[in-house]
């Protein structure tokens, strides 16, 4: 039975207390019930509960102003203050007056000086334990005590023990039978106090010294202190070592991978870093006579990385914005001893990081894990939304050895116009031979896309550009007739072309056929040819022929040439058309 | 947490101690009217109304060599210990066994109480201490102040409550790690709460004061000897960890160290635990398992992962010694922490006084300090040692003791103001049929009027098993 204020008898009524006392009491609970059931629909720190908590204190402290404390008595179903009911309710399983009779607690007392912190506290512990809990996440009672309120007492029974009969002491043998008292008569009898080493009235010896006081305060302040976290991890990694039972190592990962949460969740980095060091250098140790640890460890590496261990990190982001640059290189080795697929936990976390520095952090880790393994990144990308996608696209351009080439082919058919883009751009500056393979997209049914192959086609002078776009326009191989397509594609061919193209060009420009000299048809090559040439970069042919055309007799070129220098000019103002 | 809080409510007799001795000094320097002697008397009389807040009067009483508030034991603490000691010096000196101020003290006038105090300056002239105290309180006005001449029975009701919550709480306790144990070896999952429970109980007891439990902890249970250990060890590290000042909330953490130290054991063969004679080396490398074994068994507990973590290290460390030369022998070469210093302290303490099968003569307890000093820096930490050493007294609680008179008594306490190596004990007397009665509870200080010299010395110490005796039937 655990009684906090020992040596009380139990509430007897002396005098019937004043009707008016009553009324308040009930009152009191009356709110304090109000209170619990906001407890229960909102959060500790709504205005619901605040007010109605600040309700309760009022009631209280007024009753208290007048009294020593309230001492509520519970039963199954009601409470009595000095013998009165002041309360009846129903005995259901969930009523206030139920939840503490089946914890055994038999009464409450709120001393004078009951502060509204301890009332937070203690609505908080009733709401938590309102129904009966497994065994493992604790009871009410427990919690009270560790709770050690300096204003309320209460008195329980030990319920959990029910009938339990009391061993009787003096039935325990505390010998075997036949043993003999121990050196009996054969030593000189000496009085035990001159056995010790010390001399009984040594006293002084007895006493800590103010050194040794110190020493004890600094050995209970680090014990409690402690972040046993380390400590259990070092602890566990040596049963590790040892155990030979594949159940019983199952089991110690298990609560590992609880450990490990925490572990993160709390921003110890360099632990979490060793800790993953050493399941390392045990995996590799290969252990010849325990085969299966293999897979179990394989099991485990790869349950730390899911969401549910990993997610932690997301409570520790706040703390971890702060942390130096020491911490965060341990984070970062940390998440480098994962395996690959962590990818998938890390990747979602991206876009919600909210800092640059933790974005590029993780942004390292997933690169280099991709430049292991792409597959996971694959994964990540079937279902990612822009935001990340871009992300990765970003990892991706800079991986150093694996060839994300195809992952990013794969994404420029991506439903969001941005990340097509980077993910073009991505391929174009990973290597510009990308282009060819690129080319097909300069007829994308998506407008920006052309202008965009278009874009990195026109660029610079470039060979392999040219290559594409004189057998384009040459052979007439286009599929989408459009006009200012041909002509952002012609004028792309005088960016990147060379003197390979200028037979072409001017053919295109000045050719003379019936056609012409009659002044139809024709007019979009030749226009084109001109806006190509007005493109190309310091080819004296290609001034000379759009001179040429300025002054031909035929009025189809002059109308192209006109026309053409006209388009330019618009083009270079807006040269996102 | 609260534990500030939780300590004030028990301390506060200090105040009252510290005022009243202040007083009692003072008034034998300075005359009636001297500033510094009103400024005694008006702390005095606050520190009286300040125990009085919820009776309207402040009982001190003595009781076993030992200080009761408003029935409540006084707790000793280092900073304390010397005011109290002299204070029940001169409480004896006078043969006052206790003082009733009443909160109308408040009304009385100063010259009173300074003509009160030096009526008990003066009284250890008289030949008569109290009686002559008696009367001259009757002839005085001393209306807020009287003597207390026999024990309180409110008193020994509440110590004989106090004794019986201390039986059911240990009882519990030992059914509760019997009952995790036997379900760990049937590989079903076993929660903590029970446990938990109980150890609180335990902190609560001993925080009020810890010689009832100490007293239990002397039980012995030679058939299954690990549970009455395992709670044995969770009381003498609870009450180790109280003398050195820890929080309440430690000192639970700290119990159930001590309860699961050695649950791995359920995972060794009963067979091999009581094997009398030599171990092999094989059989004893299967012992020197059992440490880690419980951190298997604790992981493996139905607990929150938070309250499992903290309980791990200690049982790990428990056979660690304090230079790390114990086992298990691992690459881990930290420091062993304060809670496994502690363990390593009272599992030994505890095994070497329980008879064992392959132990069959257990040693006392004395005795086994008196080894265990040598362990001092080597297996254990010389600091906790020594409070260990001091917490138990020269003779532990629960010591049998033989005496010059040919009688035979068991320690019970050994009070902080008792002559160092004089505890507190009680006799036993042999019945008809050989077996032992309690008898009456004496105080080895206690000296011969005449002559001055001690009524009873100690011939040697013997262990109660080795006479069949359970002490606790005997002290609590
Ligand atoms: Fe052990
Ligand atoms: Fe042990």
């Amino acid at each position: 039975m655990q009684d906090r204020s020992m040596g009380k008898a139990p509430s007897i009524p002396e005098v019937r207390p004043a009707d008016e006392e009553i009324l308040t009491v009930k009152g009191m609970i009356g709110s304090f019930l109000i209170a619990l059931r906001n407890y229960v629909l909102y959060p500790e720190d709504h205005a619901m509960c605040r007010k109605s908590l600040a309700a309760v204190q009022g009631r209280l402290d007024g009753f208290l102003a007048g009294h020593q404390s309230l001492r509520l008595d519970v039963e199954k179903d009601r409470f009595l203050f000095q013998g009165e009911i002041v309360h009846q309710g129903p005995s259901q399983e969930d009523s206030l007056t139920f939840q503490l009779f089946r914890e055994g607690i038999q009464w409450l007392e709120f001393k004078n000086g009951f502060t509204a912190e301890e009332l937070n506290v203690f609505f908080k512990l009733l709401n938590q334990y309102r129904t009966p809990k497994e065994e493992a996440e604790g009871d009410l009672v427990t919690a009270l005590w560790e709770a050690d309120f300096p204003h309320l007492q209460y008195k329980n029974e030990d319920v959990l023990w029910e009938a339990e009969p009391l061993i009787d002491f003096s039935l325990l043998k505390v010998a075997p039978g036949e043993v003999q008292p121990e050196e009996e008569g054969v030593e000189e009898p000496v009085a035990p106090a001159a056995k010790i080493a010390m001399p009984a009235a040594d006293a002084p010896f007895w006493k800590l010294t103010p050194a040794e006081e110190k020493e004890i305060e600094a050995m209970i302040l680090e014990e409690e202190t402690r972040d046993c976290t380390e400590d259990v991890l070092e602890v566990l990694m040596i049963i590790l070592k040892e155990q030979r039972d594949p159940k019983d190592f199952a089991v110690i990962l298990d609560f590992l991978t609880e450990e490990f949460r925490y572990t993160l969740a709390q921003g110890e980095f360099s632990f979490a870093r060793k800790f993953l060091e050493s399941i390392r250098v045990l995996q590799e140790s290969r252990a010849p006579d325990r085969p299966w640890t293999r897979s179990l460890l394989d099991a485990f590496r790869q349950r730390i990385s899911d969401s549910e261990v990993l997610g932690a990190l997301e409570e520790a982001w706040q703390q971890v914005i702060v942390m130096d640059a020491d911490r965060l290189e341990e984070l970062r080795r940390s998440l480098l001893l994962l395996p690959a697929k962590v990818i998938l936990t890390l990747g979602p976390m991206l876009p919600n990081v909210g800092s640059p520095g933790i974005e590029q952090l993780l942004m390292e880790v997933i690169g280099a894990h991709a430049d292991d393994d792409l597959d996971p990144v694959k994964q990540l990308l079937d279902t990612a939304e822009e935001p990340l996608a871009r992300r990765i696209i970003h990892v991706l351009k800079h991986l150093p050895t694996k060839d994300p080439t195809d992952v990013l082919f794969e994404l420029t058919r991506h439903a969001q116009d941005t990340v097509c883009k980077d993910a073009v751009n991505a391929l174009v500056d990973r290597d510009p031979q990308n282009l060819r393979k690129l080319f097909p997209l300069l007829e994308d049914p998506r407008l920006h896309i052309r202008r965009l192959i278009c874009g990195h086609l026109g660029k610079r002078v470039n060979p392999l550009a040219e290559e594409l776009l004189l057998d384009y326009l040459k052979h007439r191989r286009f599929q989408l007739k459009d006009r200012q397509h041909i002509l952002a594609c012609y004028r792309a061919l005088g960016q990147c072309g060379s003197a390979r193209s200028l037979p072409f060009l001017q053919e295109s420009l000045l050719k003379q056929d019936w056609k012409s000299f009659l002044g139809i048809g024709g007019s979009l090559h030749r226009q084109g040819g001109a806006l190509a040439l007005l493109a190309v970069r310091n080819e004296e042919a290609a001034r000379s022929a759009l001179r040429k055309a300025s002054r031909s007799i035929f009025s189809g070129v002059r109308l192209a040439y006109r026309r053409a220098v006209e388009e330019d000019q618009k083009m270079k103002k807006e040269p996102g058309r | 947490m609260n534990t500030d809080a939780s300590k004030q409510r028990i301390l506060t007799g200090d105040p009252f101690f510290r005022t009243f001795f202040r007083l009692l000094q003072t008034v034998k320097i300075h005359q009636s009217d001297n500033p510094l002697l009103l400024e005694c008397v008006a702390e005095f009389v606050h520190s009286i109304i300040q125990c009085c807040a919820e009776e309207d009067r402040l009982t001190v009483q003595i009781s076993r060599g030992r200080f009761y508030l408003q029935g409540e034991t006084l707790t000793y603490r280092p900073d304390n210990l010397t005011l109290v000691q002299d204070m029940l010096q001169y409480f004896k000196q006078r043969g006052l066994t206790g003082l009733r101020f009443f909160a109308s003290v408040r009304e009385a006038a100063s010259g009173q109480i300074v003509a009160f105090a030096h009526l008990l300056n003066n009284a250890d002239r008289q030949e008569e201490p109290l009686a002559w105290l008696l009367l001259q309180m009757q002839e005085g006005n001393y209306p807020w102040v009287e003597i207390v001449l026999e024990a309180d029975s409110s008193l020994t009701a509440h110590t004989s409550e106090r004794g019986e919550k201390a039986r059911r709480t240990y009882s519990y306790a030992m059914t509760s790690i019997q009952e995790v144990a036997q379900k760990m070896t049937s590989q079903q999952r076993a929660g903590v709460q029970k446990a938990k429970r109980m150890i609180q109980n335990m902190v609560d007891i001993l925080t009020e004061d810890d010689s009832v439990l100490l007293g239990m902890s002397t039980i012995r249970d030679y058939d299954d000897y690990t549970y009455t250990h395992s709670v044995n060890v969770a009381i003498l590290s609870m009450c180790l960890g109280k003398r050195i000042g820890l929080s309440r909330l430690s000192m639970e953490r700290l119990g159930i160290c001590g309860l699961f130290h050695d649950l791995g054991k359920v995972e060794i063969s009963h067979d091999l635990i009581i094997k009398p004679g030599k171990l092999t080396d094989e059989e004893y490398d299967q012992i020197k398992e059992h440490s880690l074994n419980s951190v298997r068994q604790i992981v493996k507990l139905n607990a929150l992962r938070d309250l499992k973590a903290r309980i791990i290290l200690p049982p790990f460390e428990h056979h660690l010694k304090y230079d790390l030369s114990g086992y298990p022998q691992t690459d881990r070469k930290k420091p062993v922490s304060l809670f496994g210093r502690i363990l390593t302290i009272t599992d030994i303490f505890d095994a070497m006084t329980s008879p064992r099968i392959y132990r069959p003569v257990a040693l006392s307890p004395d005795r086994v300090l008196t080894m265990m000093l040598e362990g001092a820096g080597t297996e254990f930490d010389p600091i906790l040692l020594k409070v260990f050493i001091n917490m138990l007294g020269v003779c532990p609680v629960g010591t049998l003791l033989l005496l010059d008179t040919g009688e035979m008594g068991l320690v019970m306490e050994t009070p902080a103001e008792a002559v160092a190596g004089r505890p507190l004990i009680v006799l036993l007397c042999q019945g008809g049929k050989g077996e032992f009665r309690k008898g009456a509870v004496v105080n080895l200080s206690e000296r011969d009027p005449q002559s001055g010299a001690f009524r009873r010395n100690i011939v040697n110490s013997l262990h109660p098993s080795a006479y069949g005796i359970q002490p606790v039937d005997f002290l609590v």
